[in-house]
């Protein structure tokens, strides 16, 4: 029987695994420009040919967009499936605790602020800037509202704080945009409407190498989260050492939330719902499947966000945060109408 | 199996509790000397607040100790390695989540954690030890299921299946039978009994239940405002110690029986009469209830007679010269009852 379910589990996998190469392709032909099949193929066996539009298209904007939404979306997942198991809550999430909000602040501060003493940021900082800025941000929030969680134990409460911290932080962006450059302001609030698309290479690479640090530090305190779930105490007395799992999950979560914010902007509500349909599907809360699993419906459901943003046939480019949000909503909205009967 | 009786734990001048405004504040207030042998069963009781959680907790390791030792199967549990001292203490806290997604048989894989690799990778003597403390906890039945859809009697067996797979020679309970109803609250115990003698292993477990304590334990901890008491229950019994701690206008414990008898407030006397010994005793236990004192002789003013007709048995109450017949013993407690709200 025990053989069975990891034979179950296994399947579910390579499914998810196909849902996500078919979802990728078919992101990759979506956009207002049409490329069928052997233009494609052509495009893929031939080298990269300097002056061809087709070939800016697909290798410079649509496959960085595409791999930008794989990174993400397994980022924003796995760091969302982290904060429930911390704070036992079926609602925690990198965007609703403020998180994200906070990796805004850090950008804020360095986008707006040096602006303010009249110096060029871009030149300044780079890209390696920003996302420093962004992880330090959300670490900064995150041990917020981490100490504002060991007050108040209630569900609702967090989440209330979570938005005041959300809130605090537009406030202090606002007084950073009056004091801003025309120029960097309206850099800034581009960043603020989320982009899949605004990534180039060097970034991709750079945001890649920070989550894939996040996750390798997750997948090293899966198996005692396992325990964790089971309550401090019981956790502490079964032999597992609270505070280190407790500081991994933290680097983990801030450097998977904040570089994410860091080029993509605030992505709504992936980071709550994709954990929960994860373990809805495989009726499981070991961390050791539920992780990499979460990242694959994570990513499933931002490349579905994506594509959902160039309806084909349309001409409208939806942005990517509410398309996020129209998939995400549904989902939490479900987890608060199910009420206490639903924990991790 | 272990027919050498050993020593497991020792607790030696040990001052707990917790820092109150500044100052401290010990938990009980008086400093703890106490042992535990292997194959014992020990019930901790005592008063709520009188520090029977802390006690637990200090013991496991998950509480500071303001002064004194403890040594547990060779091991201090403030100073071991966290995981070595997992391997000879467990211990199963109130505060266990109802965990949803989680089956029988990976919650109880968990208590493997001590002893496995940092992916937690199953080994064959992992599934066999997991599948002896399902089967001795008797719910092998359920062990496909998830944990939520058990009912709290099946949830307390896996809570002890897992206590059991961490393979440790003392497991701590803090009140593993709140919650349960009767028959589950014995049976429990009587598993736990059955684990003590069978394994050798130390068992203290919390409880406010005194009858099943006084019942199934070796042993009774019992914290009182100036002492911990260490005794087998008769003895505890026989010295008066329980009746000390817990007899009050309401509840008296009878030194020569152990049981407990409650005081009911008399205002009327009443005779009766007839029945046999089953039937007499609950009418009367009735009658006491409402309070009314029962004498058997005939000489107060009102009095019942059981009688026999027609193979089923009513009930006469003889008042002054009025008699009232009634086919049921509610229908003559309701009918004292208004009788004596008027007096």
């Amino acid at each position: 029987m025990y053989k069975n379910q990891k034979y179950n589990k296994i399947i579910l996998f390579v499914a998810t695994i196909i849902i996500v190469l078919t979802l990728a392709v078919l992101d990759l032909f979506n956009g207002a420009v049409k490329i069928n099949l052997s233009e494609a193929i052509n495009l893929l066996s031939n080298s990269h040919l300097e002056n061809d539009y087709l070939s800016t298209i697909f290798f410079d904007i649509r496959l960085p967009r595409i791999l930008t939404a794989i990174s993400a979306g397994l980022a924003l997942s796995v760091s969302g499936l982290l904060m429930q198991t911390l704070f036992r809550n079926p609602l925690a999430g990198p965007y609703v605790l403020g998180v994200s909000s906070g990796a805004g602040l850090g950008v804020a501060f360095t986008v707006l602020g040096f602006s303010a003493f009249g110096l060029n940021y871009i030149e300044l900082m780079g890209s390696g800037g920003t996302i420093l800025a962004a992880c330090l941000g959300s670490g900064f929030f995150m041990i917020l509202i981490f100490a504002i969680s060991l007050k108040v134990r209630d569900v609702m409460t967090l989440l209330v704080s979570g938005m005041l911290l959300g809130a605090a932080a537009s406030a202090v962006i606002n007084v950073f945009q009056f004091t801003s450059s025309e120029q960097s302001l309206k850099l800034f609030v581009i960043w603020t409407m989320g982009s899949l698309g605004s990534t180039t290479w060097q970034q991709w690479e750079l945001m890649t190498i920070v989550i894939s640090a996040g996750i390798i530090i997750s997948i090293f305190i899966a198996y005692p989260l396992n325990v964790w779930l089971l309550g401090d105490e019981n956790a502490r007395a079964s032999g597992v050492n609270i505070i280190k799992i407790q500081n991994l999950l933290f680097i983990s979560t801030t450097l998977l939330a904040g570089s994410v914010t860091a080029f993509c902007g605030p992505l709504a509500f992936i980071g709550i719902a994709a954990p929960h349909i994860a373990r809805i599907i495989s009726k499981t809360s070991d961390h050791r499947f539920l992780i990499p699993f979460s990242a694959l419906v994570g990513i499933v459901m931002l490349l579905t966000a994506d594509i959902l943003t160039q309806l084909p046939g349309s001409e409208f480019l939806l942005p990517i945060n509410s398309t996020t949000s129209l998939l995400g909503i549904p989902i939490v909205l479900w987890i608060v109408l199910k009420g206490k009967k639903m924990w991790l | 199996m272990t027919n050498e009786i050993k020593t497991t734990i020792s607790v030696d001048e040990l001052i707990t509790g917790y820092r109150v405004n500044g100052g401290f504040k010990a938990i009980p207030s008086f400093p703890l000397n106490i042992t535990a042998k292997s194959s014992e069963l020990i019930a901790l009781i005592g008063a709520n607040g009188s520090g029977k959680t802390t006690l637990l907790r200090t013991i496991a390791g998950l509480h500071p100790v303001k002064s004194g030792n403890i040594n547990i199967c060779g091991l201090s549990p403030l100073k071991a390695n966290r995981l070595e001292f997992a391997k000879c203490l467990s211990i199963a806290t109130t505060e266990l989540l109802k965990i949803a997604y989680t089956s029988v048989t990976e919650f109880v894989l968990l208590g493997r954690y001590p002893y496995s690799n940092f992916f937690g990778k199953v080994n064959a003597k992992d599934l066999e030890i997991v599948n002896m403390a399902i089967e001795e906890t008797g719910i092998s039945f359920k062990k496909n299921e998830q944990m939520n859809h058990l009912s709290d009697g099946e949830r307390q067996r896996a809570v002890i299946a897992r206590t059991l797979a961490q393979d440790t020679q003392v497991i701590l309970f803090d009140e593993p039978t709140a919650f349960l109803d009767i028959r589950n609250k014995f049976e429990i115990l009587n598993l736990l009994k059955t684990l003590t003698s069978k394994f050798g292993k130390t068992i203290i477990f919390s409880t406010h239940d005194l009858t099943a304590a006084l019942h199934l334990a070796d042993k009774i901890w019992m914290i009182t405002s100036d002492c911990l008491i260490c005794k087998i229950p008769e003895q505890l019994i026989f010295d008066g110690d329980l009746a000390q701690e817990f007899n009050s206008d309401y509840l008296q414990i009878d030194k020569s029986s152990g049981n407990f008898n409650f005081i009911y407030k008399f205002y009327l006397h009443i005779g009766l009469s007839g029945g046999d010994g089953a039937l007499y005793n609950m009418t009367a236990n009735a009658l006491k209830r409402i309070g009314f004192e029962v004498t058997s002789n005939k000489n107060t003013t009102s009095n019942v007679i059981i009688e026999l007709k027609n193979n089923s048995y009513i009930w006469k109450l003889i008042q002054e010269n009025e008699i009232f017949v009634f086919n049921y013993l509610e229908d003559l407690i309701l009918h004292l009852k208004i009788i004596k709200q008027k007096t």
